[in-house]
């Protein structure tokens, strides 16, 4: 992983470990969402919890975009190929 | 329009072709719009689909691959893709059961001519009841007199994007 930034972050008395918005809007984490802890030795990586929705937002691969004849088309060779093994 | 679409379902059941949008690859349904289609899902509580379809998902992507350039990094990201659809807590990706198994058989002897990708989805399909699908040979067979003499068509309601407001 590419690190950008470090810095130190306080952790209050229960443990809770306290980051500033200006953090949050930089790695995408939102009030209410989830994240996901990657836990190593003597280190802890957040990052946010991706959802289906984020999924499309990402940009689309430069391919020719596929049609429902193809699909189909692609299904029917799919089943006979499985039919056939 | 994509509202009142929104808001008469709460839940659905996706074909292979809605879940190639999640692993960053376009396609061209009339009237489809990936801002729409967000918009959807945004407001489903639940997306419903088959694990065949990853499968066949995953397929399709190798047999484009060979034919057409680009497709190799949609390949090389699919699990990256499939990871986040499999821990968001609104899919629900179906296995195929006794009950499926039950509405396969149910099917078959009127749908000769759907093939074994069609005949498992649409039997999955069941345990949600609405079913959204482009595929040629699935929508046939709904416009069928079979299917539609059938006591299963009162149980699941098949439709293509064009007409999944209605």
């Amino acid at each position: 992983m590419l690190v950008k930034k470090k810095l130190e972050l306080k952790v209050g008395t229960k443990g809770e470990i306290y980051t500033s918005e200006e953090i949050r809007r930089a790695v995408g984490i939102e009030p209410r969402s989830v994240v996901i802890a990657e836990v190593g030795e003597r280190q802890l990586i957040l990052r946010p919890k991706e959802s289906a929705e984020h999924l499309l937002e990402k940009p689309r691969f430069k391919v020719p975009p596929v049609s429902p004849k193809q699909l189909s088309k692609l299904r029917r060779k799919l089943a006979v190929d499985l039919g056939a093994r | 329009m994509e509202r009142d679409k929104a808001q008469k379902l709460r839940e659905l059941f996706v074909d292979t072709t809605y879940l190639l949008p999640f692993f960053q690859v376009p396609i061209t349904v009339e009237g489809f719009e990936l801002s729409n289609f967000k918009k959807l899902i945004a407001n489903l509580s639940k997306v419903h689909a088959a694990e065949l379809s990853i499968y066949e998902t995953k397929a399709k992507l190798l047999r484009l691959s060979k034919v057409r350039r680009g497709y190799e990094q949609a390949l090389q990201v699919f699990g990256q893709n499939l990871n986040v659809l499999r821990l968001d807590e609104k899919f629900v990706f179906h296995g195929y059961t006794s009950e499926a198994d039950e509405r396969f058989n149910q099917i078959l002897p009127s749908a000769k001519r759907l093939n074994a990708f069609d005949l498992i989805i649409l039997s999955e399909a069941f345990a949600v009841g609405e079913l959204l699908t482009e595929d040629e040979d699935l929508l046939t067979f709904r416009d069928s007199d079979q299917f539609a003499k059938s006591s299963l068509s009162k149980l699941i309601r098949i439709k293509c994007w064009k007409e999944i407001g209605d």
